[in-house]
């Protein structure tokens, strides 16, 4: 399964480095030099990393891991209010931005009270669409855990965050995340937002695996270069028209105006259509793509 | 004894691998030998699903659900779907043993559970979980495994579906052990002797096909790097080639790479990886993967292409008339057209191209104009490369080099260079004890005059071959008939031949 890393080094030779993922398989998503460094955002699949490591070495550069680099996570507010935003939810968006994923906050319509909290079967959807979310829910154990209830039927990978430290039976909780008045800039605060990443870390390399072994028919990353070259998205909904997602693409374009076209994009030897299901997202009139695994297009055992 | 010899069966009583395939394999040039450890292997706990609407596979995991479903196998064989909705898909009757409850459950979405039918113990169901749902399914707690392969399918399973077949998955795949053999060794029975990779060309790329056809001309493939990904040749790494098609690099795919600092480095991989345009993909390997993936750097592999080379530059227009009929190819002579002319411009050069027209044209020139030379490719590699790239020597058999100034009076005869080029040639092979006559020099990177090719007359302590001192001087082979040299008019154009 393909990886996304950074690569930060000179700009002296580092056309060797590109020159080594394309030969690996891999592929190059952004360059951006800066006077005489370079930074190179890459995808490329495992099986080569301590070859390529060697080639950073010589190149004397550095290697960091985005780990969220191909992922959509959806941070869900109780609501747009003051008291739920910004903090600590931007603090959230902001600190897995960091790790290279693309986040979008979430208010909901009537997430607040004990008792009163709801969400509703469209906000589920929207939520549904990310590849992961993060629930920020409340100060209070009780009031917590009769939330959680309603997030029932949710299939997606999520993470509960609330002020509790911590909450009995509820394995995916992270706790000292509740109401806040300012910035997380401490250590423990960053500590705490560590927590949130490696608990959802631990949740999507699961659903890595569980991919890996009905393999996708073509890796998103590679039919995200296809539709970029064959198609015009300039004038986008947002900076970055193709949102790559663990199973598929967010495409910021309009869903009716587009999707036969999207459809017809040549991937491989295949059209896109036909290896991919395309449907109208809940958010902002997108299009959410989905690609069949390999034994669904017959190409697997 | 009964063996392989490429994949091909053979009975013999011979055992020694040179006797068997007439290949003694050495440190150089091994082969392979692909040995049988086990054909198959079952994997306990992945069973394969067989319906009217396809295959799914489920993973389960231990208890004692897994137990009964392992024990009722053949009962599971023909059970019908009773009914569908958008949560599950449910495959009847079973009896069973368990306990029935009327607890309602939380199940994730792909799970596999048993459920009791109206809570009879008689109706045991088999239930595939298609999202996630809360249901009175029956039984406490029983799933016991999950989808994991081929989830598309129960979207499409209806009422009356069957299940055909119930199987544990059997992985046929990496359980042979693979031995590279660098000496005359014995083998046993059953054995595979991989001796040689067959090669099949596509015809996308023309250019970047002749080119690894010329990289496989002798018959033979040296590895230069490998990783888990790749194998690759740098033979002919730095040679120019134009953009051509790519595609998806499959297992077993060739490929040359058409721009940067690896141009015309050619790969084969051994992984599946996606298309890039800086990769022309000439072909695939359709027998014999295994030398490639097993042999060391620096070891070499024989190779053949079912497409075969058409190039007769270099040799006499009867000789080419002779090959081109050979191939079922028609033949023009133009230029000099005696029997003994050679060819030096063959049209189309391309050979696919020319296999596509089915004619060829091959333009002869007068053999007084072309010269046999020797290259010292040990003593001045960089500066031989240079000499072929500019030549042409680098992707033909036949140089050729434009005379740059030539006079009788001048003991001397230059040739036209690359400049631009030549910026990356450094200092090589100097002829510090004197420049003898028929001697090919080029002037390096520390002179002006960079690029320039030259051969003297007769023998020199003080200058080089391009008229330079020694220092600016790279000695890169010499000429074995450079007595006709002297007779070259300046704006004409000399052919080369490797000794």
């Amino acid at each position: 399964m393909f990886k996304m890393h950074l690569y930060k080094g000179g700009i002296y030779r580092h056309d060797e480095f590109i020159e080594a993922i394309e030969d690996l398989g891999g592929i190059v998503m952004q360059k951006t030099p800066m006077q005489t460094e370079v930074d190179i955002v890459f995808a490329i699949p495992e099986y080569d990393m301590d070859y390529l490591k060697k080639i950073i070495k010589k190149l004397k550069g550095e290697l960091i891991d985005i780990p969220f680099g191909d992922m959509e996570i959806a941070i869900v507010a109780p609501s747009l209010s003051r008291h739920h935003l910004p903090h600590p939810v931007c603090d959230m968006s902001e600190f897995l931005r960091r790790y290279g994923s693309t986040t979008n906050i979430v208010g909901l319509a009537r997430g607040y009270g004990k008792t009163i909290f709801q969400i509703s079967d469209k906000e589920k959807r929207i939520v549904s669409e990310h590849d992961a979310a993060i629930f920020s829910f409340g100060m209070f154990e009780e009031c917590i855990l009769l939330k959680e209830k309603e997030l029932k039927g949710l299939t997606l990978p999520y993470v509960l965050c609330g002020g509790p430290g911590k909450i009995e039976n509820v394995s995916n909780y992270v706790g000292n995340l509740g109401r806040k008045s300012g910035r997380m800039r401490g250590p423990e605060e960053i500590k705490t937002l560590e927590e949130v990443k490696n608990l959802l870390l631990e949740m999507v390399d699961d659903v890595r695996e569980e991919i890996g072994k009905d393999p996708l028919i073509f890796p998103p990353v590679y039919v995200k270069r296809a539709i970029e070259q064959q198609w015009d998205l300039s004038g986008s909904l947002g900076d970055n028209p193709v949102v790559l997602h663990l199973d598929g693409l967010r495409i910021k374009k309009p869903f009716d105006e587009y999707h036969e076209r999207i459809s017809k994009t040549k991937v491989g030897e295949y059209e896109l259509g036909k290896i991919s299901t395309l449907k109208k997202s809940n958010m902002n009139d997108t299009i959410i793509l989905t690609l069949k695994t390999k034994s669904e297009v017959g190409e697997g055992p | 004894m009964k063996l392989y010899v490429d994949s091909l069966p053979i009975e013999t009583q011979k055992s020694l691998i040179s006797e068997i395939t007439g290949i003694v394999p050495d440190l150089d040039r091994p082969v392979v030998i692909e040995r049988k450890v086990s054909r198959s292997k079952l994997m306990k706990n992945i069973y394969n699903i067989k319906t009217t609407k396809g295959t799914f596979t489920i993973e389960t995991f231990s208890n004692r659900f897994q137990e009964f479903f392992q024990d009722h196998l053949e009962d599971l064989m023909g059970m019908e779907v009773q009914w569908t909705d958008k949560n599950t898909v449910n495959f009847g009757f079973v009896n069973t043993q368990f306990e029935a409850t009327r607890k309602q459950f939380d199940y994730d979405k792909y799970t596999v559970l048993f459920g009791l039918s109206g809570f009879d113990k008689d109706l045991g169901i088999l239930t595939i979980s298609k999202r996630g749902h809360i249901s009175r399914n029956g039984i406490e707690k029983s799933a016991f495994g999950k989808v994991t392969k081929g989830r598309h399918i129960l979207e499409k399973i209806q009422t009356g579906d069957k299940i055909l077949e119930v199987g544990l998955e059997e992985v046929k795949s990496e359980f042979y052990d693979y031995s590279v053999i660098t000496s005359d060794d014995t083998v046993n029975d059953g054995d595979n002797i991989i001796t040689k990779a067959v090669v099949e060309l596509y015809e996308d790329c023309p250019f970047a096909t002749e080119h690894f056809l010329f990289l496989i001309r002798n018959g033979l493939m040296r590895i230069d790097e490998r990783n888990n990904s790749y194998c690759r040749n740098d033979e002919m790494k730095g040679i120019s080639l134009p953009r051509e098609k790519s595609n998806l690099r499959d297992k077993g795919s060739i490929s040359v790479r058409n721009t940067g600092k690896g141009k015309g480095s050619v790969f084969i991989y051994l992984i599946d990886a996606i298309e890039d345009e800086s990769h022309s993909v000439v072909g695939r390997i359709i027998n014999g993967l295994e030398l490639p993936m097993n042999i060391s750097p620096g070891q070499c592999f024989s190779i053949s292409s079912k497409t075969k080379r058409l190039n007769t530059l270099g040799i006499s227009q009867k000789e080419a008339e002779e090959i081109a009929k050979s191939m079922g190819i028609e033949h023009e002579r133009t230029g000099d057209t005696n029997d003994d002319a050679i060819v030096v411009i063959q049209n189309p050069e391309i050979s696919i191209e020319a296999q596509k027209a089915g004619k060829i044209s091959t333009e002869g020139v007068d053999p007084k104009f072309v010269f046999k030379i020797r290259l010292y490719e040990d003593k001045a590699p960089v500066s031989v490369k240079y000499f072929k790239t500019i030549s042409g020597m680098a992707t033909r058999q036949l140089g050729r080099l434009d005379v740059l100034i030539a006079h009788k009076d001048l003991d001397m005869i230059l040739f036209k260079g690359d400049p631009k080029m030549a910026g990356e040639l450094p200092p090589e092979n100097p002829p510090i004890e004197g420049t003898k006559k028929g001697r090919i020099g080029i002037t390096n990177m520390a002179s002006r005059q960079m690029g320039t090719i030259g051969v003297r007359f007769s023998d020199s302590e003080e200058y080089g071959p391009t008229g330079e001192d020694f220092y600016h001087t790279n000695c890169v082979g010499e000429f074995l008939n450079h007595d006709k040299l002297r007779d070259i008019e300046e704006g004409s154009t000399i052919y080369l031949l490797l000794e």
